[in-house]
């Protein structure tokens, strides 16, 4: 090895610390009187720096945008629920109680709707107002006439009695 | 080895936190070994993120006491290789694995938005341009051997080829990033 030159693999295994011990040596001592496998050296070695270099300088740092994606995409391949816990989670009671308050209301009106009862007595209105109200108050002794609060007599015993008897006699103690 | 989890199986804390520490702690790496192979910003993105989706999902067959950082290079490496089958026929470049002197050819398969924009010294820009010219694989064993300083045999673990491969690979690479370089400088 010392007398002949060497191969730039050689010299590129030899920057590389791949060749084994004792090429390595031999390659080593050649290098050391060897002033064009020298160069020839310096040449591998100095592109060799140029690309640490070269790596050095156009180091970026990992953009934030690609973290978020990863923990996105990570999100996305979440399990999907089976059947059986899709519809144990639609029966939660967050979900059943309200549908169920819809559906009995629903179901009443819809029941009260469908299924007329016996007609109801109304009275219209303009009857009440017109006629019915207006005969009544009308006629003194008709059974929707308004009484009298009390009635007074000194002479007689009977109306006394009729007095004490419709608790006029209490509206009297109060006065 | 741990059985791979399935991959309908719910994800547990220990799953979550081993992605969190992972990103944490080699995700610049894993992004920059990615632009490097790339050569474009937009696919080491693409590249980190399915990355650290395959380490999510694969997780339990990490062995521990091994590198994390060589694993994950191997997907890297792995997903940059296939990407590269698809869009082959989209580009229709040949990915020269000779020594034969190649010229840039303007159709680049991955760079659109060239890493050399980044760089601001006249020598980075050579540097990169160079490198963006040397095929994928080429540029895959130079990045592996010279940035990351890796030995043939993990790059032959990593690549998924032989030492051979690997030392021959490396060899031609070299002597065609230096005449590349050459080819740069001189124009600029």
């Amino acid at each position: 090895m010392n007398q002949e030159h060497t191969t730039t693999e050689n010299i590129i295994d030899y920057l590389h610390h791949e060749l084994g011990p004792e090429a390595d040596a031999a390659l080593l001592l050649h290098l050391k009187s060897c002033a064009q496998c020298a160069a020839m050296y310096e040449e591998q070695a100095r592109l060799s720096e140029s690309l640490r270099a070269f790596a050095r300088a156009s180091e970026r740092e990992l953009p934030q945008g690609v973290v978020a994606r990863i923990w996105d995409a990570v999100d996305a391949q979440a399990p999907q629920p089976s059947v059986t816990q899709r519809i144990a989670a639609f029966f939660r009671p967050a979900i059943v109680v309200p549908v169920a308050a819809v559906l009995v209301v629903g179901a009443f009106f819809g029941y009260s709707a469908t299924h007329h009862a016996s007609p109801m007595i109304t009275i219209d209105a303009a009857y009440y107002l017109r006629d019915h109200a207006s005969i009544n108050n009308t006629m003194p002794f008709g059974e929707s006439s308004v009484e009298p609060t009390s009635l007074r007599s000194d002479e007689s015993a009977s109306d006394q009695q009729w007095v004490a008897s419709t608790g006029a006699s209490a509206v009297a103690e109060t006065r | 080895m741990a059985a791979p989890r399935k991959p309908f199986d719910p994800p547990s804390p220990e799953q979550t936190a081993f992605l969190e520490r992972a990103i944490e702690q080699h995700g610049k790496a894993t992004y920059n070994f990615a632009l490097r192979l790339t050569h474009n910003e937009a696919d080491a993105r693409d590249l980190t993120q399915e990355a650290f989706i395959r380490v999510y999902r694969a997780w339990r067959s990490f062995q521990p006491g091994t590198s994390f950082v060589s694993w994950i290079y191997r997907i890297v490496t792995n997903l940059y290789r296939d990407e590269l089958r698809r869009r082959k026929g989209r580009y229709q470049e040949e990915i020269p694995e000779d020594n034969a002197p190649q010229e840039y050819s303007g159709a680049r398969p991955l760079a659109v938005e060239p890493i050399e924009d980044l760089v601001e010294s006249q020598f980075g820009e050579t540097m990169s341009k160079a490198l963006a010219a040397l095929s994928p694989d080429q540029r895959q064993v130079v990045v592996l051997a010279d940035i990351e300083e890796y030995s043939y045999q993990e790059i032959a673990e990593i690549v998924g080829c032989s030492i051979g491969t690997v030392r021959s690979r490396l060899h031609r690479a070299r002597q065609q990033l230096r005449k590349l370089v050459e080819h740069y400088s001189a124009k600029s």
